[in-house]
């Protein structure tokens, strides 16, 4: 539809009642909320009327002392209107939430205001009073706020009211060269509204994503002033929700979005709105700075390494060395602290663009074909090629030429100390930055299901009081590893144990005797040894004896990933697969009943299970083989895929039945 | 050794009060055994009575172990509106000697509140790690100021929450004021020491290590603890000087402090509406909590002491939100304002917590309210938010709750609702391994209060999916369910198509199926472990159940041949009821031989044949 035509269709559907002084929006037209109901929306818990954004960059004065301050302000505007149909969306919807930093403490507040007001089904307006809008410091240093936190409930909420929440936030003093705005949200969402204005004279770049699905913008121009110059407008309507659910797309490559880029900000200047620009921009005030000195090169244990032939190994070594030095932060930075590499060295503690710093500056003083890579992860999303901003990336990492082969190396907190590329760096595309310029690179190819895989092996002993003791090894290469790392970063041993005997009672084991695991910081596999009796006995029946199998690592997949239903289709980050393993020696005195059939279960995506089963005179062999080859399965065949996972487990979960050889009495293993 | 700490810690508090620290002397007594983890050395814990005010000190050293990155990043400590921080020191013993000291201002602090809960708590944290290396000692210590000093004093020892060494807990009040006291799971001695003015109570452990994790019988408080409570006029004003502080004391005091909001006067009007056309008691008060739970939802917001003192009733009734304080002063001013006689009752929520009653010591984290009504006792519970009045939540069964009154104030059960019933029936039938058909499921009472609140919280699809999920972890971990249905009236009623897995055994021609195998999550199946359990308290599963499932296509082996088999297929109907607990000793041994019987039960596997359908 015509943007101009969606506008005035938009101010007519909101405008059944009287204009407010105080909100920019005016509520639903009661022809429009008829048509809000939970018949129509069916599984919903909300929908949205209205989301609307506003982003300006202007130019403001701020008396301060007697003294008048001018400088640029962001202004951020939002409102929304949203038809709650249950408690889980009031609850939800009940509360507002909003951080902010406070530079200048409280010498120059930046301002913030908000507005809420609830629509009954009474047809009753309520107006939320202003003296309930709560702001705290929510960070301060030394008694000077460094961070404020606007928090409050919305009283007075319930399920069929319409409410509505308006804020507008400045940000004094401050600029920004890009932003990235998000059409989407958790709801359904009947009109969602962009408005940018930038500074006249700014010359920016727009895009919009995906290609084809975002009309052109609305354009009206405010002022010639540099404060305020053309206002962009673009109206998205009938957004379907992009919920949270376990294994699916990140929010942020699903959404239609738009982005904005000021490639020069008067008729001047160099053009900003590009890659390269942006690459030179980064290297220059990021990168060629501060040096690693012979000291901290001996304290890692590579003095004297500049006439040394680099290979392989040595990075590798390098690299574990740095990964030991440093503690790593939790959350990372694309800046490195390349001004100051001592602080590093002698706190100990670093994020992975830090230590990316350090390992390249040494790489580049021993003469090595080296580069900066600035990477997004893929675990949050894919960044665009047509929308050229740093903002993408999270950190940086290392690009080594050795021998005509490219190695990337991270510092993230679940990549082996001893390095092995990570699943999530295969395949991946990064933005490669020397003195030269920027490439775009790919790493490698994608992950496969050779890369990550869970294997997990059981040995039972029946027991003669029917209990069933099992030894477990779970040993994990690729995503489980990763994963394993990076949840226990910096744990102590025995929390370690706790986690994992917590993990696997009392669905897997009914207790954990005894729990060990290897040397996974620095192993590329992670190994886990766990024993302990299974929750069922073993049942004796005339002159049979029947027990089933567990699992921990299948049985824990299919719990995450079920649901009844399903909104947007799977995304299972990786391919994968699962091996797993029973052995069970045969008690003395008996032998198997029945053979169990060998079976072959196909799914969704290739997905494919073999259940092999094998026995003689002395041992059970079975083992289940699952594969998950492709990565998206798409929502409509998401039935199938859990009957695919159901039907997995049936076949695991089969009795296994012996018999009682004649003669026999009483049950003891080999 | 023992004398050594005692004769320590004398030293500290009677010359070195103006230290703030450890002296050497001292520390050099303590054992730094070779750990390669980080070990707690020390801890004491100084509750003081001093002036009408309560300060609370925590003084402990931690010696770093052998990767001093697995300290945490920072030390912290929470601060609120009752509990506030007075002072903060910190002292980082290096091993070269070297020693560097923090102090309150030296902490970065940052609010606690979010979309959860909005209060007044923030934590203050000291990043310290940075300056850390193996083996060096790290000594804190804070002081808080308790606000609400009638609570009383609890201290037990899952706050260390790891090994420890040379633990104290030391109890000063005024000579003139009495202490009541109660070691809990422990049998240590104390000692009195007195001055002039001050008396105090010393209780020393030489180690502790925890518990570990009590499995989902037990109580899960059974580490050791001391309970105490000050007779003293500054906290419990009663004109003469008292021996024995009793729970009516307690009472009489938080009602004295929430007095102001219970404004029953403002509510006459609502109260009227709302119960127009009602004619007893009970239906009136049933209006009120209907009321409440529909119109006030269920938010987490403090204000001062906002943990234990709920917002006056015009507030809550104005924001149409509070927890559970909230919804009581709601619900009690309402009834109140039209001549019922509702009281506010305090009680713990969660079956494995085990109260110590014989002291007036909070150990309350819920209020309700407590009606009589032709001598039958109802307790209205707010944030059930729907479901029959009257009916609290399972997690409530036989807690022991203190029912509030002015000077009548008394401890009562919260008994368990005798018809609490869950009722499966079934048309099944064995299709290879499997057992398919349609099941009903009726849950009543307490059983049925989780799900008309979720029913009442999500839309349909996912209140599906909460009941897909319910069954796997409460009927049987295979299920597979189609055509899922309920019908929300008296009783939840559930009823859906399924399949169940694996759930006969088939052996030649014999098809063999116990209760366990089908419902294997109902009931536990080996009773081993909880009969040996010395602390086994409660029994946490569906403890009243009628079963009653029809097998189409299986028959018992004697009745295969019969002319009219037809009729004959086979039917498994069983029943039990199980006390739920909390258990004595006595209890215990008869709840153990019961569920003994109902676990045989279960577990027997009836020998059939299947006729007809493969």
């Amino acid at each position: 539809m015509n943007p101009i035509k969606l506008l005035f269709l938009s101010i007519f559907l909101f405008s059944g009642f009287a204009f407010s002084e105080n909100f920019i929006r005016n509520l639903p037209s009661e022809q429009l909320r008829k048509l809000l109901t939970p018949e129509k929306f069916k599984n919903m818990d909300a929908v949205i009327v209205l989301k609307e954004n506003s982003f300006q960059i202007q130019e403001s004065s701020i008396e301060y002392h007697g003294i008048s301050l001018i400088g640029p302000r962001i202004q951020k505007t939002s409102a929304l209107i949203v038809k709650l149909f249950n408690e889980k969306a009031v609850q939800r919807y009940g509360t507002f939430e909003f951080d902010y930093r406070e530079l200048l403490g409280n010498q120059i507040r930046n301002p913030f205001e908000a507005r809420v007001r609830i629509l009954k089904e009474s047809g009753d307006i309520w107006v939320m009073p202003k003296k309930q809008i709560n702001t705290i410091v929510s960070r301060e240093f030394d008694g000077s706020p460094i961070a404020r936190k606007v928090i409050f409930k919305i009283p007075n909420l319930s399920v069929g009211d319409i409410l509505q929440i308006e804020y507008s936030f400045a940000e004094n003093f401050s600029l920004a060269s890009s932003g990235v705005f998000y059409f989407h949200d958790r709801d359904f969402t009947l009109f969602s509204n962009l408005y940018i204005t930038l500074p006249a004279k700014c010359q920016t770049k727009f895009t919009s994503l995906p290609q084809g699905k975002i009309p052109d913008p609305q354009i009206t121009q405010v002022s010639k002033n540099w404060g305020a110059g053309e206002t962009y407008f673009w109206s998205l309507q009938n957004l379907k929700p992009i919920p949270d659910e376990s294994f699916s797309t990140p929010f942020t490559d699903v959404s239609y979005k738009t982005a904005f880029i000021i490639d020069r900000w008067d008729n001047q200047g160099e053009s900003e709105a590009n890659w390269t620009y942006k690459a030179n921009n980064f290297y220059k005030n990021f990168i060629k700075k501060d040096n690693v000195n012979e000291q901290q090169l001996e304290e890692l244990g590579f003095a004297g390494m500049e006439q040394e032939p680099v290979g392989r190994s040595t990075t590798d070594r390098l690299y574990t060395a740095l990964r030991e030095a440093v503690s790593l932060y939790e959350f990372n930075s694309l800046y490195p602290q390349s001004e100051n590499i001592k602080s590093i060295f002698k706190t100990g503690k670093g994020d992975a663009s830090d230590m990316a710093y350090i390992m390249y500056s040494i790489l580049k003083k021993w003469d090595q074909t080296v580069k900066i890579a600035w990477i997004r992860d893929i675990r949050q999303g894919r960044f665009e090629i047509t929308i050229p901003t740093a903002m993408w990336f999270d950190r940086l990492g290392v690009l080594v030429t050795i021998d005509g082969e490219e190695v990337l190396y991270d510092f993230d907190r679940s990549v082996p100390v001893s390095f092995q590329t990570p699943w999530f760096l295969k395949g991946l595309n990064v933005v490669v930055i020397d003195e030269s310029g920027y490439e775009f690179k790919t790493i490698g190819t994608p992950a496969t299901i050779r890369d990550n895989i869970y294997k997990e092996f059981h040995h039972l002993e029946l027991k003669d009081d029917m209990s069933i003791y099992d030894n477990i090894e779970f040993t994990n290469k690729g995503i489980g590893a990763e994963e394993f790392r990076e949840n226990n970063y910096g744990l102590e041993e025995n929390k370690i144990i706790e986690k994992l005997t917590g993990m696997l009672t009392p669905k897997c084991l009914s207790s954990v005797d005894s729990v060990s695991f290897n040397n996974y910081k620095s192993d590329t596999k992670v190994d886990i040894k766990c024993a302990g009796h299974l929750p069922l006995n073993a049942i004796e029946i005339d002159s049979f004896m029947v027990f089933k199998l567990n699992n921990y690592t299948f049985s824990d997949f299919k719990d995450k990933i079920f649901s009844t239903y399903r909104q947007n289709d799977v995304n299972l980050k990786t391919p994968f697969q699962v091996f797993l393993t029973w052995e069970v020696a045969l008690p003395n005195g008996y032998k198997i009943k029945t053979t169990l059939e060998n079976a072959n279960i196909s799914g969704p995506g290739h997905a494919a299970s073999a259940y092999n089963f094998y026995s003689d005179n002395e041992t059970i062999k079975i083992s289940c083989h699952i594969k998950f080859p492709e990565i998206i399965i798409p929502k409509t065949q998401f039935p199938q895929l859990l009957t695919f996972l159901d039907e997995t487990l049936a076949k695991i979960n089969q009795d296994i039945i012996l018999e009682k050889e004649k003669g026999e009495t009483s049950p003891d293993s080999h | 050794m023992k004398n050594k700490v005692f004769f320590g810690l004398f030293i500290i508090f009677t010359t070195g009060c103006s230290k703030v620290f450890l002296n050497d002397e001292f520390i050099s007594t303590l054992s730094f055994p070779r750990v390669s983890q980080n070990l707690l050395v020390y801890y004491h814990r100084h509750y003081l009575l001093k002036n009408n005010r309560l300060f609370i000190k925590t003084h402990s050293l931690i010696k770093t172990g052998g990767n001093v990155n697995t300290f945490p990043e920072a030390l912290y400590c929470i601060d609120g509106s009752v509990q506030k921080l007075q002072q903060y020191h910190v002292r980082l013993i290096h091993q070269n000697g070297s020693i560097k000291t923090f102090s309150k201002s030296d902490l970065l602090r940052s609010d606690l509140s979010n979309s959860q809960m909005i209060s007044r708590l923030r934590i203050n944290f000291l990043p310290v790690r940075n300056e850390l290396q193996s083996g060096d000692l790290i000594e804190t210590i804070t002081t808080f100021e308790h606000s609400l000093p009638f609570l009383g004093i609890q201290f037990t020892l899952d706050e260390l929450e790891e090994t420890a060494k040379n633990i104290s807990c030391l109890i000063e009040i005024p000579l003139e004021d009495s202490l009541n006291y109660i070691v809990l799971n422990d049998t240590i001695p104390v000692s009195l020491v007195k001055t002039s003015k001050t008396k105090t109570y010393r209780f020393f452990w030489d180690s502790y290590t925890p518990l570990t994790k009590s499995g989902l019988f037990s109580k899960n408080n059974s580490e050791p603890a001391i309970l105490a409570q000050v007779s003293a006029p500054s906290i419990f004003p009663q004109g003469q000087i008292i021996q024995k502080t009793t729970w009516q004391d307690f009472g009489n005091v938080y009602l004295d402090m929430i007095q102001s909001k219970l404004e029953i006067s403002h509510a006459r009007a609502l109260a009227k509406e709302i119960t127009k056309g009602r004619t007893g008691d009970k239906e009136k008060m049933d209006a009120i909590a209907e009321y409440c739970q529909k119109n006030i939802r269920y938010e987490q917001v403090y204000i001062d002491n906002g943990e234990f003192i709920p917002n006056n009733y015009s507030t809550i009734m104005s924001n149409r939100y509070g927890d559970c304080k909230d919804y009581s002063v709601a619900m009690y001013c309402l009834a109140k304002s039209i001549g019922l006689t509702p009281r506010l009752a305090m009680c713990h929520r969660g079956r494995g917590f085990e109260p110590c009653p014989k002291l007036p010591v909070s150990q309350f984290n819920h209020i309700i309210v407590y009606f009589v009504d032709k001598q039958t006792d109802y307790w209205y519970d707010g944030t059930n938010r729907a479901g029959q009045p009257g009916i609290v939540n399972v997690d409530l069964i036989n807690q022991t709750a203190l029912v509030l009154e002015r000077d009548n104030l008394f401890l009562a059960q919260i008994a368990e609702n005798s018809g609490n019933k869950m009722t499966i029936s079934g048309n099944l039938m064995a299709v290879k391994n499997d057992i398919e058909g349609e099941i009903t499921i009726s849950l009543s009472l307490q059983f049925a209060v989780q799900f008309f609140y979720y029913e009442m919280h999500f839309n349909q699809e996912e209140f599906k999916d909460y009941l897909y999920r319910w069954s796997r972890e409460n009927i049987n971990e295979n299920i597979i369910l189609k055509d899922i249905k309920w019908l929300p009236e008296k009783e939840f009623v559930l009823k859906f198509s399924c399949v169940l897995p694996n759930s006969v055994i088939t052996i030649d021609q014999n098809v063999y199926v116990s209760l366990s195998r089908i419902f294997s999550r109902l009931f536990p199946s080996d009773v081993a472990d909880i009969q040996n359990n010395p602390d086994l308290f409660y029994f946490p599963y569906y403890n009243r159940t009628d079963l009653s499932l029809n097998f189409e296509n299986l028959f018992q082996v004697q009745d295969q041949t019969e002319p009219n088999r037809s009729n004959k297929n086979f039917k498994l109907n069983y029943s039990y009821d199980l006390p739920p607990g909390p258990f004595n000793v006595s209890q215990r041994t008869d709840f153990i031989q019961k569920l003994t019987t109902v676990t045989d039960n279960f577990n027997n596997n009836v020998k059939l044949v299947r006729m007809g359908l493969p």
